[in-house]
């Protein structure tokens, strides 16, 4: 029975109660209670049901390497599935739930698979479910769905506050306790910048709560001055509650800052930090012994027990077996006895020991077993006694001894993950039993130069008096590699040495465990992976650890096997009869510890997902009931329904009205790039596969750019401003493309070419007025004559519209008489407003994208994206035309002479009219000729000015099929039948675009 | 995640402000070339495990493209020069050598 | 008038729309275009990431051959116009790119907080003080900050951006996300 203490507990306030929910019941804690603390002192031991055999599990530690209490906490759009219960600061009406169980927790349905748990060894899978082949899709795999996974995905929008910080420091410190705490000191007034990341809510770490007992006056003493120190140095920025969960090349690192300070309750913060060095000072976590039956409620690894008892007044039980290899866990036993605790026995597996801390523990009436481990744990769902056994046998119970807790401790595990996270190599310590970083194969920088240092318990330094005294030296050593201003750093060490007596590690026991018992071992508890899984796997041939790590999905959960990858490691090796050194280790990766999806978006969420670019004419379209179609990062109006107007009514609307009257339409996202220089003709040339050069100043002609493979890239309309300026119109979506296109090859190749280009895509907007009445709309802003003599196609004329400053294209994307009116942005709005008032006589209407397209596709025009897919030359288009045969050189020139560019078997732009003029092909349907795909359609619509249905289509040697009939597989079911002809439907004369 | 230096901006870039144009100094093939020599051009790449020179643009910033010579086995980077150099400045590949001994120089 | 961003927010941010200003290319061995630059505007071209105020005209850097000119005065814009024709008449380019950008006024103690919740450059103090205009992005668009002191920034995105970059703003300066440090 698990309880909470009258007094004590350096983390909770007691004065403030805190109400919240488990599972339903309501529970009280105090201000400062972590959630599993507040669930111990409300003796709520049992919280988990295993992964796999859905076992009873308790609370096992106290941080964040917890594998067993995984729980959902939080309610609607603040739920969080699988947070580690050790972790989370327990808050006011909280809700926390138990997870993989059902119908609940005491009574879970799965629990059956444990009764055939040796039917679900490693690999059952793999095994299993081999045959028959169906069975796997619709049996197999939707029961194992169902039953595997942990918490609940949250079912609604996460409203937490997440966002990215980006900061830069020459100096990161990844830990606060009295390692990462010296490091600061050592470091301080040296003109560095110094970040120190605590995962914890105060600095101190393991020794703050070695203050309260054992060598007070000397760590508080440390403890105060070190704190007025870190307050007072203004080259020392430290970040509590943060913790670091991945290291990346060039310093790179991320943290995770769960609770920030100011009004906002919960507010996650991703923190992006470039460190010239990185000191690790992450500690150790200790790791449990393997014995029969470790994994039930009530077993709790040493240290964590001392943990809730000192810093949240909780205690796992009232009669406490110790079961050990080491002599630092007798600390907890001694303190649970101060307090009047019953231990009945510790269990220790070394032969003896003759450390002080053992005999304090002795002296205060402690019987200590040495040679002796636990050989069986009884209890259903919570331990309730022991059996005591040799360490050297198959585990014969000597003795049964009630209890109802069990302090569990293999040693410490240097916590070196983030040390191997960038390239650092760890060495195996045979004599301490763990791996540890290689000093001579450490994380590189940017300039191979060693990047990371190791300090303290993670570098397998654990004495106090090994810290103070070796800290001050290495920073030392590391100012003089860095040729920072070195200041020797001296610190007077406060502690003793302690006598150095190392013991052989031990992991499993007791070491001949019968088969029975090591199919009741645990190992990875948040995977379920027993000592026999491990042993099979060796047996079955996996020996590689990574092998056998995939195969038994060792160290695969979401703890990533802090607590139990040495011990698998271990197991391998015994298995094996190879040397743990010879095994190596499985790779680490980030993150250190689980983060929210959440925190990865950052603010990057809802309306800053990603940005929207909008046209100066953005706010009238949107007024007017603009449906919008993204183009790039555009969005642009694709139609405009009026009332009731279906889509279709719409678009026929808009398409007519440019065939018959005049439409406006907002083409502002077409890029313009401005090329000017006394070259800039030159390298057009180069660029266009036209001639440009000899464009005369006010006109404009349309050109293709390709690339080097031959293949259209970007087409539009270039007009040249005055001799030595031109300005390249390009495709909405290329515009970008076509900016870095252009410096790319000016910058790196042609660089001897005087010519400088300005992206003026946003300066300008542009306004196509299109249609018969065009040229009447724009003639009744008097200034201008806009008369076919005046400005014939494909000229410009700069001018004014009343005071608005236009220059006017005389270009046409339909095949009417049209205008396009570039105009300064600023004026755009005013401009179109303008327009739209002076067409109400012409019975103007604005038309969107799809009428655009649609106005095209009926005069056969190209649009880069539809026609072209990156693999389609000028020639495939029909456009041999505007490849100039005169040029002596220009982008893609070389690739027309090669002949699988010149092949008859290519596809070629074709127009396709169906059988059933109703019937409109779906984009992208295949065009099939002796059960072969020969070409697909690229553009498809329902024409309103020819009222039938018409589609481009890129075909196999199309160009002399012009005539024939082939069939569209329109669906799985169904084919079309269509005729191709030449690609363009509307006007083939051309005679429109004049009025 | 890388962090380059701009010759242009004398600063660090973080990789987000930079576009990668892998290999450098390749030598255009222009209409006049063998069908060989324009086909090593257009789809030939190197693909070293060790030193690479390839091409960065600081499209965030200035604009500008410049070269780095990287390891890719560590992603140590020996320094940034100028585009509009057809090979390695000899101070990087020194650069080089101080950390790779057996740095056989840079090829075509 | 000046449109600021409401809320409960930690920075004052200001909605400016359009400064006046054009681009400028030159190259620096160019002597006629640097002279025409210097008689005509008066500032020697500022160095890397610098940027030289006079006269409520300011010339940026941007690159080695390119420059931004901004005029916060209306009485300059006569002068802007003579100086781009006469710069159009040589081989550089000066383009109005008044319509281009929309700017954005931030001011305070924290300014310079708003903007570490997006830029990737080190925004520390030192550099600052040394150098004064930076190209470079805010999450996903590209952003220039002109720093005019530490408690005022003047930033411009793409017109397009403009709504975006309000967003933004909105979503990281809401009072209680200051970035602060422990003990």
């Amino acid at each position: 029975m698990s309880s909470r203490l009258p007094h004590e507990g350096s983390r909770i306030n007691r004065k403030k109660t805190v109400d919240f929910r488990f599972n339903g019941k309501n529970l009280k804690g105090f201000d400062g209670d972590t959630v599993a603390s507040a669930l111990l002192a409300n003796n709520e031991l049992f919280v988990a049901r295993s992964f796999k055999y859905h076992r009873p599990r308790g609370i096992f530690s106290a941080g964040e390497e917890e594998p067993n209490a995984l729980m959902g906490i939080g309610e609607g759009s603040f739920f969080e599935p699988n947070i580690r219960a050790t972790e989370v600061k327990l808050k006011q009406n909280m809700n926390v739930e138990t997870q993989n169980h059902w119908p609940s927790l005491k009574f879970d349905f799965l629990s059956i698979n444990n009764l055939f748990s040796r039917f679900f060894a490693a690999g059952f899978y793999y095994k299993t479910f081999m045959w028959p082949r169906a069975a796997w899709k619709y049996l197999f795999e939707p029961m194992i769905r169902r039953a595997s996974g942990l918490g609940k995905a949250p079912v609604e929008y996460d409203e937490e506050h997440y966002e990215h910080i980006y900061h830069h420091t020459d100096v990161l410190i990844i830990g606060g306790g009295l390692a990462g705490i010296t490091a600061a000191k050592a470091l301080r007034d040296r003109g560095l910048s110094i970040m120190l990341c605590e995962k914890d809510c105060v600095i101190g770490g393991r020794y703050l709560e070695d203050c309260k007992s054992g060598n007070q006056e000397r760590y508080k003493k440390l403890h105060k001055s070190s704190m007025e120190i870190l307050k007072k140095s203004q080259d020392i920025s430290v970040k509590l509650n943060t913790t670091v969960t991945g290291i990346f090349d060039h310093g790179f690192v991320l943290a995770y800052e769960e609770n920030q300070h100011g009004n906002i309750a919960s507010k996650k913060a991703l923190w992006k930090i470039r460190a010239k060095t990185i000191i690790l000072c992450t500690g150790a976590i200790e790791r449990p012994l393997v014995f029969p039956d470790n994994d039930l409620p009530g077993i709790m690894l040493a240290m964590s027990v001392c943990d809730y008892l000192q810093k949240y007044g909780v205690l796992l039980g009232d009669r406490l077996v110790l079961t050990t290899n080491n002599d630092y866990s007798y600390k907890t036993v001694i303190e649970l006895k101060h307090r009047g605790i019953d231990i009945p026995v510790v269990l220790d597996a070394r032969a003896s020991s003759d450390n002080p801390i053992v005999k304090e523990a002795k002296g205060l009436g402690i019987r200590i077993l040495f040679g002796k481990c636990i050989g069986k744990v009884e209890g259903k769902r919570k331990v309730s006694a022991i059996g005591i056994c040799s360490v050297n046998g198959e585990g014969t119970i000597e003795e049964l001894i009630p209890c109802n807790a069990i302090a569990v401790s293999g040693g410490w595990t240097p916590n070196v993950n983030l040390w191997s996270h960038c390239g650092g190599k760890l060495v195996w310590d045979g004599e301490c039993g763990f791996y540890k970083p290689d000093p001579e194969n450490t994380p590189t920088g940017r300039e191979g130069e060693t990047n990371m240092l190791a300090l303290g318990a993670c570098a397998g330094v654990f004495s106090d008096y090994d810290i103070q005294d070796q800290v001050p030296r290495k920073i030392n050593q590391l100012s003089s590699r860095l040729k920072i201003k070195s200041k020797r750093y001296i610190e007077t060490n406060i502690f003793s040495k302690e006598p150095e007596k190392r013991t052989i590690p031990t992991f499993v026991l007791p070491h001949g465990a019968s088969k029975d018992k090591q199919n009741k071992m645990f190992i990875d508890f948040q995977n379920d992976v027993k000592l026999s899984d491990l042993q099979l796997a060796a047996q079955e041939g996996f020996e590689n650890v990574e092998h056998a790590k995939r195969y038994t999905t060792l160290g695969m959960a979401t703890d990533q096997g802090k607590t139990s990858n040495i011990n698998g490691i271990y197991v391998l090796s015994q298995s094996l009869g190879k040397p743990v050194d010879k095994i190596g280790h499985t790779t680490f990766r980030p993150p250190y510890k689980p983060i929210p999806l959440g925190l990865i978006a950052g603010q990057y969420a809802k309306k800053l997902f990603k940005p929207v670019r909008k046209t100066p004419i953005d706010k009238w379209n949107s007024l007017n009931n603009a449906i919008w179609e993204p183009v790039a990062d555009w969005r642009r109006a694709y139609a405009y329904p009026k009332g009731k107007e279906s889509l279709e009514e719409t678009l026929n609307r808009e398409v007519l009205s440019v065939r018959k009257n005049v439409g406006l339409l907002d083409s502002s996202t077409l890029g313009k790039i401005l090329v000017k220089g006394p070259d800039a003709g030159r390298f057009l040339d180069l660029i266009y596969t036209n001639l440009m050069s000899t464009l005369i100043a006010g006109k404009c002609r349309y050109g293709i750019m390709c690339n080097e493979a031959g293949f259209v890239f970007d087409d539009g309309v270039v007009v040249r401003l005055n001799d030595q300026t031109f300005l390249c119109h390009t495709t909405s979506g290329g515009a970008d493309r076509v900016y870095a296109w252009l410096e790319e090859w000016l910058q790196t190749e042609w660089h001897h070419l005087k010519v400088f280009i300005v992206n003026l895509t946003e300066q300008y907007s542009q306004i196509a007025v299109a249609g018969p009445k065009a040229r009447e709309l724009l003639q009744t802003f008097r200034s201008i004559d806009l008369s076919a003599e005046k400005l014939p196609f494909m000229n410009f004329i700069e001018t004014n519209i009343d005071d608005i400053w236009v220059r006017i294209y005389r270009v046409s994307f339909s095949g009417e008489l049209s205008y396009e009116l570039a105009v300064n942005s600023n004026q755009a709005e005013e401009l179109w407003n303008k327009l739209v008032k002076a067409g109400k006589k012409y019975k103007v209407q604005p038309y969107g994208t799809e009428a655009l397209h649609i106005l095209r596709a009926e005069k056969g025009f190209i649009v880069v994206g539809d026609e072209t897919d990156g693999t389609v030359t000028p020639h495939d288009l029909g456009m041999e035309w505007i490849v100039s045969k005169k040029k002596n050189d220009f982008i893609g020139k070389k690739a027309f002479s090669l002949p699988h560019l010149n092949s008859i078997l290519r596809k070629q732009l074709v127009g396709i009219l169906t059988l059933d003029k109703d019937k409109v092909l779906p984009d992208g349907c295949h065009a099939v000729e002796d059960g072969k795909a020969i070409g697909h359609v690229t553009s498809t619509y329902f024409s309103p000015t020819l009222k039938r249905s018409i589609a481009l289509g890129l075909i196999e040697n199309g160009r002399s099929r012009k005539g024939s009939t082939l069939e569209f597989e329109s669906s799985s079911k169904e084919s079309t039948f269509a005729k191709i002809v030449d690609p363009n439907f509307y006007d083939p004369e051309g005679t429109k675009h004049d009025g | 995640m890388l962090y380059l230096f701009c010759p242009t901006c004398q600063r660090d870039c973080d990789e987000t402000e930079l576009s990668c144009g892998g290999q450098a100094h390749l030598i255009r093939r222009d209409h006049a070339s063998s069908d060989k020599d324009f086909y090593k051009y257009q789809y030939e790449r190197k693909n070293d495990k060790g030193i690479i020179f390839e091409r960065w643009r600081h499209v965030y910033g200035c604009g500008k493209w410049f070269h780095t010579a990287r390891c890719t086995i560590t992603n140590q980077v020996f320094g940034s020069y100028s585009a509009k150099e057809v090979q390695p400045p000899k101070s990087i590949l020194a650069n080089i050598r101080r950390s790779r001994v057996d740095f056989k120089g840079w090829v075509k | 008038m000046m449109d600021r961003i409401r809320g409960d927010i930690f920075v004052d941010i200001y909605v400016i729309g359009s400064i006046s200003s054009l681009n400028i290319r030159v190259y620096q061995e160019d002597k006629k275009s640097l002279n025409v630059i210097q008689r005509k505007i008066g500032i020697k071209l500022p160095s890397v990431q610098k940027a030289i105020e006079k006269n409520k005209l300011t010339l940026c850097w941007i690159s080695n051959d390119e420059y931004l000119l901004l005029s916060e005065k209306k009485e300059n814009e006569g002068l802007l116009n003579q100086f781009q024709k006469q710069m159009n008449l040589t081989t550089g380019v000066a383009e109005y790119t008044t319509d281009l950008r929309s700017w954005f006024l931030i001011k305070g103690n924290r300014a310079m907080d708003i903007l570490r919740k997006g830029v990737p450059l080190d925004l520390g103090k030192l550099e600052i003080a040394e150098r004064n205009f930076f190209r470079t992005r805010l999450g996903e668009i590209q952003i220039n900050i002109l720093i005019k002191s530490l408690d005022e920034i003047l930033v411009s995105v793409l017109r397009s951006h403009k709504d975006y970059m309000i967003d933004w703003f909105e979503a990281c300066s809401k009072r209680g996300t200051e970035i602060n440090f422990d003990l």
